[in-house]
């Protein structure tokens, strides 16, 4: 029978027909990539866990390296992020869950708790992260907080000199003094902080402004680093604020936290709603007193996480929506009791939220010997020339450098969202700013962008949950409210095996794992497999049907229109 | 294009067909090029337009099981297969017949596997010939409809189980214009089945038992003698549409066949295209007709000796092939023409196996062979030869 | 009595690919005749579709019940979906009606047809986007496309076809309506023969 010069039989006459469908040679005479308008490209995407997250943390891998067991692995991936995984998995307020994909399934996957796991099984296996050897260069970081503790970190990583100053005795900043050890146990930060700065130099006791200037320090150093976030409380502008029994939030919970007692009063008013006043309340209804929490809004405008404000009604905290407070009643240069007046929402306001506007003849007095203000810090500018300043705050460009060059600043004391994943973020970037400047390989800005991942964030529509079994999130058990307010942790940590079964749940959204959809779908062989996970498409054979993007169970793999040309 | 007409494909018509005779119970497999029919259905019942109890089963040898399961209880049965999906159900099929239940089935012809094919043929129907089964071959998406909802009625009269069967693509996936009658003009057409061998839980009773072969071949006889009764029901139910629609064919239907001298006999959509090669013959003064064997089983021996006497000779087009004699309607009918006085010479063509199109040229040649003098073979003739 | 069978009745062929709506197309217009009261019949070429994949349609439109059940073998008209297609397409030398395609070029740019094939161009890839058809990467032309291929060769009336397309397409008919309704009013054709013999007998415009 004549072969014709693609490679195809003919067949002249029915002998030469075979009487079965038997294959004679192969398709590939078939260039079917010759229909083709579009075509496949695999490349691993943005999982919308690490598009949330202000560290970008590669999630993704952390989880799948601990749903492997590989959990030290995991731990390398996540410090090159994050140096204070047990602290952030207890304390951030996780925006990572806010968008998982799984959470349009059967609940979202515990990223939080496999974090502080991974932070836990780090602190009990010793592991310390290498450092570069060293190279030239000193740098001053000002405020051991958790921008500027991270900043410290990479930057004595990268191989460089660094001191770390500040004005407390010990390092962690607001870690330390502002967030209590019921939420972030002292053995996991101390820990975490004797790792971050095995390799700094710390000088406590030192004050930007008092015992330390700008000025000097940008002459003895190849850079400086502002970290020294915001502590100065925003007075409600009432007279009397500084009467006794009155205090502010974070000097309040700064003093507990050194292990001083709380101060006199059984019955507290606490005013505000953010996580200080939160906080401040918890603590004091630890040590015993009857606590009541007053907000300008109502308990979903209020700026505190969620779960704190939960937890805190759970333990017994009395929240107080809609009041403004209107006079400190004093008695004997001591506060008695507080007049509020009940507000209604009014107009939206800068924020997008309702301004309170106080309700007339609604005014009415709770009787208090110990009045917490809590509405807020601001930056202590003192130490800052006018023209280093904006809107209260050190002003910094993209690269995080203030206008005082060779001089950075990062976390609260450029205003800013006040998380401690942000400030971490801020710490890693300016590390990464500052080494690039000084000429040496600092910690990468973008971790996923480093491993070639695309700039797509991926949404459920991209996710094919009939792949994945269901299996359901296993709910965090809590401590009961009274074992609770006798001290310990309130939330009980994953273990090891609990935190590789919540990671087991990880969809890998835009992350190609090898599945072998792409490969095993083509009808017509065109997606070539060069090694496990990684695929390319045979442009002589695809056809741009778009079948691997439809079968890619997670949205790492996109279809390019090649255009009018194609 | 009255308002009750629809631009339909054949297995939308089949699908609606069942929906208007009230199916209650549907049980099926998807299988190429069948599947919309289920698809269609699962759809009717999704928005309520069709009350039928809809199974998805994992084999059409269960969704027979079903239908008949559902069948004993009175409920009205559907299923829809096609090719290798049909004969999966064989063994199912002879008892379905011999149970004696009004199941109704729509086959889509394709050709069976290997060289494996998508296309239509009619082996895979005319396989299951010797089951038991009613076959009622269609020639357009309206006689689909028509004869799903005659099918209904049938089975219910006659204890017998009722294979509508249109061909692969040229009707299956083919829209054309469709009337589908209202619920309320068919339904009073279709009895109750109540025969006693009903499963009702107030008469319990055994059923499927040993039985003696004297019994046996006795319970046969009546099978066979329940055929007979079915072609007069079908005629009766041609009448009945005729009357109330203006259209429709029986057994068989004939087309300018009357002094012809030459009679093309074929089935399903190949008399469609014949009718304009018939046409144009007799444009020329050729005297050429056609007779549409509509149904199968029964075989309408009577009505196909009376519509083709007087013909000088006969020319029939399988689509089919039974290996090792000949193009199956060409058996039968010779058969049926077996010691008639004076009968006609019958030649025997095969044309269309496995989707191979079916154009005017194809019936022009098979006519004009036999025309020219070409003498018969006993194992038909294959056109493409 | 029997009638003339090819009287009047108008063989169409499609040609799209896989996940275009090439068979929509058909449907449309199938759909769109059947209003007008003309007796219809569509149906895909009998392969296993594949997105992508070359697809080939058929349609019949005439006046009388059509009868003949083969694929079309000598079209009177050919619509393509797909500008790459243009060159694939095997039309008879010897026979021929209007060449309507999906193109940005002029119909003059066409020209390799057979001298009795007529060309008539649209951008419908650009109405489709325009008018969010589809995806951007992969747009759904079939309804620009029904109504450039009614309105050159007439096989439909635009009220008919508007009509069809919201009682046919699955997904934003409206959208849908209003690219065919632009199609309609910018398709472009060569001159006619008529024009042609005009042109050549008495020059000028």
């Amino acid at each position: 029978m004549p072969r014709l010069p693609d490679g195809r039989y003919r067949f002249d006459s029915l002998e030469e027909l075979p009487p079965v469908a038997v294959s004679l040679g192969s398709t590939a005479w078939n260039r079917t990539g010759d229909w083709r308008s579009r075509e496949p490209v695999f490349a691993d995407q943005r999982p919308p866990c690490t598009h949330g997250c202000p560290t970008e943390q590669d999630i993704v891998d952390q989880l799948r390296l601990c749903a492997q067991g590989r959990i030290r692995e995991a731990g390398e991936l996540l410090l090159s992020a994050n140096p204070f995984p047990a602290t952030t998995g207890r304390v951030c307020p996780h925006p990572c869950t806010a968008s998982c994909n799984r959470g349009q399934m059967d609940g979202v996957v515990d990223i939080p708790g496999v974090e502080a796991a991974i932070g836990d099984e780090l602190i009990s296996d010793g592991f310390v992260p290498a450092r570069r050897p060293r190279v030239g260069g000193r740098v001053a970081v000002v405020g051991a907080g958790p921008a500027g503790m991270t900043a410290a970190h990479y930057l004595a990583l990268a191989g460089l000199e660094v001191v770390l100053y500040d004005r407390d005795e010990r390092p962690g900043g607001l870690l330390r003094t502002g967030i209590p050890p019921y939420r972030l146990p002292r053995r996991a930060l101390d820990a975490e902080i004797d790792r971050a700065l095995r390799c700094v130099e710390f000088v406590g006791q030192r004050a930007l402004g008092r015992d330390l200037q700008l000025g000097t320090l940008k002459q003895e150093h190849d850079a400086v680093l502002v970290a020294v976030g915001r502590h100065a409380p925003r007075p409600l502008g009432l007279e009397g604020e500084g009467s006794g029994g009155v205090h502010d939030g974070l000097g309040l919970l700064a003093e507990l936290h050194r292990g001083q007692p709380a101060p006199a009063g059984k019955r507290v008013v606490v005013i505000g709603g953010g996580n200080t006043a939160m906080d401040c309340a918890r603590s004091l209804l630890r040590a015993g007193r009857s606590v009541g929490v007053f907000y300008r809004r109502d308990r979903a405008s209020m700026p505190a996480f969620v779960d704190e404000v939960e937890e805190a009604l759970e333990e017994g905290v009395k929240i107080e929506e809609w009041v403004l407070p209107e006079a400190l009643l004093l008695e004997g240069g001591k506060v008695r009791a507080i007049r509020f007046v009940r507000a209604r929402p009014g107009a939206p306001d800068s924020s997008g939220r309702p301004r309170p506007e106080p309700i007339p003849s609604s005014g009415f007095v709770v009787e208090a010997d110990l009045v917490v203000v809590a509405a807020g810090e601001v930056l202590d500018a003192g130490p800052f020339e006018k023209s280093l300043l904006t809107g209260g705050f050190v002003a910094a460009d993209a690269t995080l450098e203030t206008r005082m060059p060779g001089v950075w600043a990062s976390g609260d004391c450029l205003g800013g969202g006040g998380t401690v994943a942000e400030a971490i973020a801020q710490g890693r970037r300016t590390a990464a700013a500052i080494a690039r400047k000084l000429g040496v390989a600092g910690p990468e800005p973008d971790l996923l962008a480093a491993r070639g991942a695309g700039a797509d964030v991926i949404g459920f529509d991209r996710i094919r949950p009939h792949y994945f079994a269901a299996v359901p999130a296993v709910p965090r058990s809590k401590i009961d409210v009274q074992s609770r307010l006798g001290g310990g942790e309130v939330r009980v940590a994953l273990a090891h095996a609990q935190a590789s079964a919540a990671a087991v749940r990880c969809l890998s959204c835009g992350t190609c794992t090898g599945c072998d959809n792409c490969f095993q779908f083509c009808p017509d062989q065109a997606v070539v497999r060069d090694a496990p996970g990684r695929y390319r498409a045979d442009v002589a054979r695809c056809k741009g049907c778009g079948i691997c993007v439809t079968e890619c169970p997670r949205g790492a793999c996109v279809l390019h229109d090649l255009g009018e040309n194609g | 294009m009255t308002t009750s007409e629809k631009l339909l494909t054949g297995n939308e018509a089949a699908a609606w067909g069942a929906a208007r005779a009230g199916a209650e119970v549907v049980a099926a497999y998807p299988i190429t090029p069948q599947t919309t029919i289920i698809e269609t259905l699962a759809s009717l019942v999704h928005r309520g337009i069709s009350k039928a109890e809809y199974i998805a089963v994992e084999s059409e040898h269960s969704a027979m099981a079903a239908c008949i399961a559902a069948a004993h209880t009175g409920a009205r049965a559907f299923t829809a297969t096609s090719s290798q999906g049909l004969a999966l159900m064989h063994e199912l099929m002879h008892w379905a017949a011999a149970a004696r239940l009004p199941v109704v089935l729509a086959n889509v012809n394709r050709a069976m596997a290997p060289g494996w094919s998508i296309w239509t043929d009619q082996n895979d129907s005319l396989s299951q010939r010797d089951t038991g089964w009613i076959q009622i071959y269609c020639v357009d998406n309206q006689e689909v409809v028509d004869s799903v909802i005659q099918a209904f009625a049938l089975a219910a009269r006659t204890s017998l189980p009722v294979m509508v069967v249109l061909d692969a693509f040229v009707l299956s996936h083919t829209a054309e214009a469709v009337h589908i009658p209202e619920e309320e003009e068919v339904r009073p057409l279709i009895p109750e089945w109540n025969a006693p061998w009903k499963i009702d839980i107030d008469r319990p009773a055994a059923l499927g038992s040993l039985v003696p072969p004297a019994e046996y071949e006795k319970m046969r006889k009546k099978l066979c003698d329940a055929h007979a009764q079915a072609a007069l029901v079908i005629e009766d139910l041609a009448a009945t549409w005729r009357k109330r629609f203006g259209r429709g064919a029986g057994l068989i239907e004939s087309y300018r066949a009357e002094g012809a001298e030459t009679i093309l006999v074929t089935s399903a959509t190949i008399a469609s295209t014949a009718r304009v090669v018939i046409d144009e013959l007799r444009d020329k003064g050729v005297p050429a007709g056609l007779v549409r064997v509509r149904v199968f089983r029964p075989f309408p021996v009577a009505a196909l000796r009376g519509a083709l006497a007087g013909a000088k000779r006969v020319v029939v087009l399988d689509r089919n092939c039974s290996y090792g004699a000949s193009g199956i309607f060409y058996q039968e009918l010779r058969a049926a023409l077996c010691g008639v006085p004076g009968a006609p010479v019958v030649h025997g063509y095969i044309a269309g196996m496995g989707g191979r199109d079916v154009t005017p040229l194809t019936v022009r040649a098979a006519l004009g062979r036999a025309m020219e003098g070409e003498a018969p073979v006993p194992e038909s003739t294959w056109l493409s030869e | 009595m029997p009638r003339s069978t090819l009287g009047g009745e108008v063989e169409v062929r499609l040609h799209g690919r896989g996940g275009q709506g090439t068979v929509v197309a058909s449907l449309v217009l199938a759909r769109a005749a059947m209003i007008e009261g003309k007796s219809v019949q569509a149906f895909p070429e009998f392969g296993v579709e594949r997105r992508g994949a070359p697809v080939t349609a058929f349609l019949r439109v005439g006046p009388e019940k059509i009868r003949v059940r083969s694929k079309v073998y000598r079209p009177d008209h050919v619509l393509v979906l797909d500008r790459q297609l243009i060159p694939l397409v095997e039309l008879p030398a010897d026979h021929g009606g209007w060449f309507v395609a999906n193109t940005p070029s002029e119909p003059a740019g066409l020209s390799s047809l057979p001298a009795s094939w007529r060309p008539a161009t649209i951008d419908a890839t650009r109405l489709a986007r325009a008018h969010g058809l589809g995806s951007g990467a992969l747009p759904v032309v079939n309804c620009p496309m029904a109504a450039a291929f009614a309105r050159i060769t007439g096989i439909v009336g635009l009220d008919a076809l508007l009509q069809a397309i919201r009682e046919t397409v699955p997904q934003k008919p409206d959208a849908n309506a209003a690219a065919a309704q632009e199609a309609w009013g910018t398709v472009a054709a060569a001159p006619t023969w008529e024009q042609d013999a005009l042109q050549r007998a008495f020059g000028g415009s």
